[in-house]
């Protein structure tokens, strides 16, 4: 799954930490969601598709071998 | 995602000074050679080997510094992988030792137990280094 949180967040000016405080996860977390490495909650990623008044379907799209 | 319920994160602390203190004691007792009875042996070893897998249980159920969905999940995997060692362990082990003692018996408890944290600690921390 691909997401464009690193876009949104440098759109945003919001570093990882302050991402991280707002939707109540550690900086560790946004920082594997972005890599890809780990794929949130849909309560996570509605709180994050909150803070970027963007939809979940903007924020993540699924790849061809999900 | 769910929440597990865990021990508050001030627990990890007592847990790792409860540790030390029955590996400190049970190095003494050791090195000391100091003249007991059988039973009493018996039963400070007991007690010494309850007290270290309480202090390991309480580490393993002690909430990190930061717990969220995603250190939750690594939980999960992280206990997933012990209770299915420990299961393939509890049934293998005593088909090896009918193979190679000719007695088909299980080590200790303590033993098992002891590798099953391992197996807990080892997945835990290789998989939060991997997603990280």
């Amino acid at each position: 799954m691909k997401n464009t949180l690193k876009i949104q967040r440098a759109i945003h000016s919001l570093t990882q930490e302050e991402l991280a405080n707002k939707v109540g996860v550690s900086r560790q977390t946004i920082n594997s969601i972005e890599k890809g490495k780990y794929i949130p909650s849909t309560s996570l990623a509605l709180k994050i598709s909150l803070v970027f008044c963007q939809s979940v379907n903007e924020l993540f799209q699924l790849e061809e071998n999900d | 995602m769910e929440k597990l319920t865990l021990l508050p994160y001030r627990f990890k602390k007592y847990a790792w000074i409860g540790l030390f203190a029955f590996l400190v004691a049970t190095i003494i007792i050791k090195i000391s050679g100091v003249d007991l009875s059988e039973d009493t042996k018996e039963l400070l070893k007991n007690i010494l080997q309850s007290g270290i897998l309480l202090c390991l249980l309480t580490l393993t159920i002690a909430a990190g510094k930061q717990e969220d969905e995603l250190t939750i999940q690594i939980r999960i995997k992280a206990f997933t992988n012990a209770f299915i060692f420990g299961v393939g362990f509890t049934a293998i082990v005593p088909f090896a030792n009918l193979l190679f003692d000719g007695e088909f018996n299980l080590q200790s408890r303590f033993e098992l137990l002891l590798m099953m944290f391992a197996v807990f600690f080892i997945s835990y921390y290789s998989i939060k280094k991997k997603t990280e």
